[in-house]
């Protein structure tokens, strides 16, 4: 009797204390895990919440939850007024979310897949883009335009092109990519916040993939700044610059990398549009070497880019030329082992970094 | 295709109709009975005795709103005992004839106007909405006002002093009257031949002529080429010349303004060349499944450049294509200001009573050539255009019914026109003299918030103009 009501005691002692274990756990930087799905939900949800003006558009996005089930519960939440299943028209439903957003409102238009942005590239591009510009300003476009983009697995050509380049060289629009669930978070609440037009670039393989996520990164008010790019890795030998999941392809390549002995710098650019030229070159100043990683096609691409801001800032710097690795120059293929000899590997990474330090890559 | 028939009058008492209508449908013996069923499935055949006596050669078929689909339930057997089919979208009446609707058309849907060719009402009619002396006096004004502006500026464009102009000639009341039957918070998208719409609300002809100049006191910062007005403070979304985007984007803003439950509507011209892209059909299907208070007005007016609608679609004009998505329309004859007046009227009131989409057809010819880089006698005849310009002048039409009821007179006309000249000449003097817009437009505006790259490239672009100011033009304001 006396053991129970000791433990009896020491329950209600321990109950009394404040939550410090609970408290010492979330301040470890590993605590808690956040798949990128869960982190585009919850951003989304968020920020419906905090501004009715938001609202969603696309297809699948209510009924079916979403065709990746990003937006999951979130029609239930909201109502059909401000989660729209949408017919079958990217360019009907663009053309519609560009009016409502000269209107004022803020629409959010998932694309099932950035490959069928093409059929309402003219609503963004000509519309979206431009709009501000040639109104001289009276008309702004607060409009996010979201869904996977590049290559998925095994889904041949028309569903397997990155748009980051072609949105990117566009000026009106913004061009996010996230990699992490910080990244997915806090860019999709900085462009649904943002006043201009941002295409949002996520992947589809991502989606899945879990990531530690801070307390701060999970509160409701956390935003990533657009426009700057991260150094998910701090290195002093070359510069490895990645978006989206090439940056994970970047950091294995690193760990590779290490066991040689050349130490790299991995960026997560985070954002086409605007670029972080200055990080970059700050960067390239330090290592003297860089390499640019895209699943994308090379020709007029990201890395084309980010290679001529180097010469053109930092070109006495560079000890060795700019490697640029990028998806092969074909349409997609379907069969896997052509489709893997269509996109980077790790080793190809690998191998252009040790080029850039003159290394024997045999 | 089947043919329609409404009787002429009453037109707008049919339309006021509509709305009251939850679903009817009429099986029709037409003109030599070839046709007896209903032209839409979802209209059980038992709501209608199959012999319909025809009353006149026109008898009515109207199948105003499509059958809603409710839950599923047991088949219903109707009068004939025959079987519908239950199915996703509504029940359909099953028939054992085999029978294409006619891909034709028998009788075209006939044109509502008001005023005859002479200026008088045509006999008979009524149900117009009445417009008194001011109202007609303002609408009038500015018809002429419309025309003397597009005749100055387009000589302008011909002396080299504008670079491009599109006129308005033959559909001055295809625009005005629209303006003038909505109120000033309805959203307009034009597609880029509706400054008459523009000028209705406010605009100033400097202003008109200061846009097509692209100086310094353009609303638009010199940053579109001329007649790409816009103007936010008149409900006139920026002209944007891609053909067809405004129609989606206006079912977006009417959504919007849904949303907001606002008593308003949104109004998206387009041209019957318009109709042709993509972006026609996702509209007007948007609108109406959205349930969008838009209306839709197409300025038929024969030709898209050089196209004529012969080959721009082999349906009965625009006005069928709306009961496709099932949207109420109209035809209505664009030269009568009192007819499109009347016409838009019912529309508003529909669109936002009812918040759906309504379709407007209305027919003007465009007397002028499709902008100043088009020569039209090219590709159609003098005798046309004379025609058109003289006989069929909408502007003439009205002044003679204006006159008719006392309103107006020589003197009026004389000092109108006189004045509108001076300011014009007036306006495009100042225009002509005013310096262009200054260097920091070319680069705010892109973003809602510079970048600090274009902040960058702004600096570099004053140092090197600076530096090789003999490499740049006198008139560039560094300012």
């Amino acid at each position: 009797m006396l053991g129970i009501v000791r433990q009896k005691m020491l329950e209600q002692s321990l109950k009394k204390i404040p939550p410090a274990v609970s408290v010492l756990r979330s301040y470890s930087s590993a605590a808690k895990q956040m798949t990128i799905r869960d982190a585009l939900n919850s951003a989304l949800d968020e920020e419906m919440s905090a501004d009715s003006k938001v609202f969603l558009m696309g297809e699948e996005v209510g009924e079916y939850q979403g065709a990746y089930k990003i937006t999951k519960g979130l029609l239930d939440k909201y109502g059909p007024e401000r989660v729209l299943d949408t017919p079958i028209t990217e360019a009907g439903f663009t053309g519609v979310a560009v009016g409502a957003a000269y209107y004022g409102v803020k629409p959010v238009v998932e694309f099932m897949t950035f490959n069928f942005s093409m059929q309402a590239i003219d609503h963004i591009i000509n519309s979206a883009a431009k709009t501000n510009y040639m109104s001289s300003g009276q008309i702004s476009v607060p409009i996010v335009f979201r869904g996977p983009n590049g290559a998925a697995a095994g889904v041949g050509a028309q569903h397997s092109q990155c748009y980051a380049a072609w949105y990117a060289s566009c000026p009106g629009l913004k061009v996010l990519a996230p990699y992490s669930s910080e990244d997915a978070r806090g860019l999709l609440k900085a462009a649904i916040r943002d006043p201009d037009p941002v295409v949002f670039l996520e992947n589809e393989l991502l989606y899945g993939e879990s990531f530690p996520v801070s307390d701060e990164v999970l509160d409701s008010s956390f935003c990533l700044p657009i426009g700057k790019a991260k150094i998910e890795r701090k290195g002093k030998d070359v510069t490895i610059a990645a978006y989206s999941k090439m940056v994970g392809y970047a950091l294995k390549a690193a760990e590779t990398l290490e066991k040689d002995g050349i130490d790299a710098e991995v960026i997560n650019l985070r954002s086409m549009r605007p670029l972080d030229r200055s990080m970059i070159n700050a960067s390239v100043r330090k290592t003297s070497r860089l390499v640019t990683v895209e699943e994308a096609f090379p020709q007029h691409g990201v890395g084309a880019e980010i290679c001529a801001s180097i010469v053109e800032e930092s070109f006495a710097y560079l000890d060795a030329p700019v490697e640029r690795i990028a998806g092969a120059d074909v349409p997609m293929p379907y069969a896997a082992n052509l489709e893997r000899m269509a996109v980077p590997q790790v080793e190809d990474i690998v191998r252009a970094a040790k080029r850039t330090c003159y290394r024997s890559v045999s | 295709m089947a043919s329609w028939g409404r009787r002429s009058s009453g037109m707008v008492h049919h339309i006021k109709a509509l709305s009251k209508v939850e679903l009817r449908g009429k099986a029709g013996a037409m003109k030599g009975g070839w046709w007896r069923y209903p032209l839409q499935p979802g209209v059980a055949s038992a709501l209608v005795p199959r012999s319909w006596p025809c009353v006149n050669t026109m008898a009515s078929l109207f199948l105003v709103q499509r059958f809603k689909s409710s839950l599923p339930q047991k088949q219903v057997e109707d009068d004939d005992g025959d079987q519908d089919l239950d199915f996703p979208g509504g029940k359909v009446a099953y028939t054992s004839e085999m029978k294409f609707i006619s891909g034709s058309y028998d009788k075209r849907i006939p044109c509502y106007r008001v005023l005859g060719d002479d200026g008088e009402l045509i006999k008979g009619g009524s149900d117009f909405e009445k417009v008194n002396k001011e109202l007609a006096v303002k609408m009038y004004s500015d018809m002429v006002c419309l025309q003397i502006m597009d005749t100055f500026m387009y000589e302008a464009q011909r002396q080299g002093r504008i670079s491009f102009y599109m006129t308005s000639f033959g559909e001055e009341a295809a625009t005005i009257s629209p303006a003038a039957a909505l109120t000033k918070d309805d959203i307009i998208l034009p597609q880029y031949r509706e400054p008459g719409a523009l000028l209705w609300r406010g605009f100033t002809l400097q202003e008109f002529v200061n846009q097509c100049f692209g100086n310094k006191d353009d609303g638009g910062k010199g940053r579109q080429m001329p007649v790409h007005y816009g103007s936010s403070k008149h409900n006139f979304v920026t002209v944007s010349s891609p053909i067809a985007t405004q129609l989606p984007q206006a079912a977006g803003m009417a959504y919007s303004l849904k949303m907001d439950k606002k008593d308003a509507c949104v109004v998206a011209f387009i041209g019957d060349g318009g109709t042709s892209e993509g972006d026609f059909h996702a509209g007007l299907n948007f609108a109406a499944v959205l349930e969008a208070p838009v209306i839709f007005v197409c300025r038929n007016n024969g030709w898209a450049i050089s196209t004529p609608t012969s080959d721009q679609f082999r349906s009965d004009g625009v006005v069928v294509k709306g009961q496709a998505y099932g949207i109420p329309s109209i035809r209505v004859d664009g030269t009568d200001a009192l007819a499109v007046y009347s016409a838009i009227r019912a529309a508003r009131s529909m669109a936002i009573n009812e918040q759906r989409p309504v379709l407007v057809e209305s027919l003007a010819y465009r007397v002028g050539h499709h902008s100043t880089s088009d020569d039209s006698t090219k590709y159609r005849s003098l005798n046309e255009i004379e025609h058109w310009k003289t006989d069929r002048d909408p502007v003439n039409k009205f002044r003679k019914w204006v006159e008719l009821n006392g309103w107006w007179s020589e003197r009026d006309e004389a000092d109108l026109r006189s004045s509108i000249k001076k300011q014009l000449l007036k306006a495009i003097q100042v225009a002509e003299g005013t310096e262009k817009p200054p260097l920091t437009e070319l680069f705010t505006d892109v973003y809602d918030l510079p970048p600090s790259n274009l902040v960058e490239q702004e600096k570099l672009l004053r140092q090197t103009v600076n530096k090789y100011s003999h490499d740049f033009p006198s008139d560039v304001s560094l300012h």
